[in-house]
């Protein structure tokens, strides 16, 4: 629909044309539609990704529970866990709408399954969108869902080699989560170095420490989010 | 195995083609796969493969053209970077521009037209 095809040559009845397009321009496209949805709607979307149990649903948690408690209409979730309503029912529990997105077996989120989803939550007064991806540190990073901000969470346990393991996610990222702080003294997690890796993947990234069990760092992460 | 939806999206891409240009079918696909893409060279070429049946392209080839990460430095470096960091390799800053490596692009598409 915008990119258009450029040289044409004759070879025969063969026909050759360099699209020169993304694989991905499909998706990138109903991406854009469903940012313009939000702006127009004055919602900030989040896609919050990291490996399976790297506490995406518990920074979820830790950052409603650090949320004014008559406001929690602002905040909605969509839960792209694989097959089960599991993460839902944890936000529902805490007072905020979720919806999930059953992905099947899928390894990703696309904007398809979001659109659809969007469909049917009521985005009435809801300032901000939390979508959690599905747990994986490959996958999501290069299938836009119409958010404004990519938070990855890389958990102390995983390791503090995750991010040069993992560059291309690291690379999309606006913001890095180091969750379960409190778990530090209990791993051989070089939070420097760590930070120093990051910058040197993407140095546009920030990077927070954070623990959903003690609620550190968790302040901090809104601001991030809001500015 | 996100490799998969990528392959469905560049046969939706061909598909769109080819009916574009009144062919009957694509016959040569060509890919250029950023190093640091996300995507599997190999895993894209088998998923191709399987998925291609019953399209317009399932008598394609598909050629994948891998493109290393390129960079490019204020203090004057243009190339490649080390260790899958993103800073400059002579002057070490990270406030580069990437040129090249993390794309994923359908660069040429062969068509047979039909009478
Ligand atoms: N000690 C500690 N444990 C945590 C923290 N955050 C999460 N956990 C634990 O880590 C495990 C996984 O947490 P989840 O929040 O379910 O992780 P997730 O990334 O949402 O997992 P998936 O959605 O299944 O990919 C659970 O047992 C949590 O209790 C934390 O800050 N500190
Ligand atoms: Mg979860
Ligand atoms: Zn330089």
């Amino acid at each position: 629909m915008c990119e258009e095809t450029h040289s044409h040559q004759h070879s025969g009845h063969r026909l050759v044309v360099e699209p020169q397009q993304s694989l991905l321009s499909n998706n990138d496209h109903l991406a854009a539609h469903i940012r313009k949805r939000l702006d127009n709607l004055g919602i900030r979307g989040i896609n919050l990704m990291g490996s399976p149990g790297s506490g995406k649903t518990a920074l979820l948690e830790a950052l409603i529970d650090q949320y004014p408690h008559g406001n929690l209409a602002e905040l909605a979730v969509l839960e792209g866990d694989l097959a089960t309503s599991r993460d839902a029912d944890r936000i529902n529990n805490r007072g905020v709408k979720a919806q999930q997105i059953t992905t099947g077996s899928a390894c990703h989120l696309s904007a398809s399954m979001v659109a659809e989803a969007l469909i049917g939550v009521s985005l009435e007064g809801v300032k901000t969108l939390f979508i959690e991806n599905v747990g994986n540190l490959v996958c999501p990073s290069k299938f836009a869902l119409g958010t404004h901000k990519n938070v990855v969470a890389v958990s102390i346990p995983e390791g503090d080699d995750k991010p040069i393991k993992y560059p291309v996610m690291i690379r999309v990222a606006d913001i890095v989560v180091l969750t379960k702080a409190d778990l530090l003294p209990h791993f051989d997690f070089n939070v420097e170095r760590c930070r120093q890796e990051i910058e040197q993947i993407n140095h546009h990234a920030q990077v927070l420490v954070t623990s959903a069990k003690t609620g550190e760092g968790i302040s901090e992460l809104w601001q991030e989010l809001q500015s | 195995m996100h490799e998969f939806s990528i392959v469905s999206s560049l046969l939706d891409l061909v598909e769109a083609d080819v009916r574009k240009h009144h062919a009957r079918s694509a016959t040569r696909v060509v890919v250029r796969i950023g190093d640091m893409s996300g995507v599997v060279a190999e895993l894209l070429a088998e998923a191709f493969h399987v998925c291609k049946r019953g399209t317009l392209a399932e008598q394609a080839e598909l050629v994948v053209e891998k493109q290393e990460v390129l960079i490019s430095c204020h203090c004057g470096y243009k190339g490649p970077i080390k260790d899958r960091r993103f800073i400059c390799p002579v002057c070490g800053v990270a406030d580069i521009e990437v040129t090249a490596g993390e794309e994923m692009i359908l660069q040429q598409l062969e068509m047979e037209v039909g009478e």
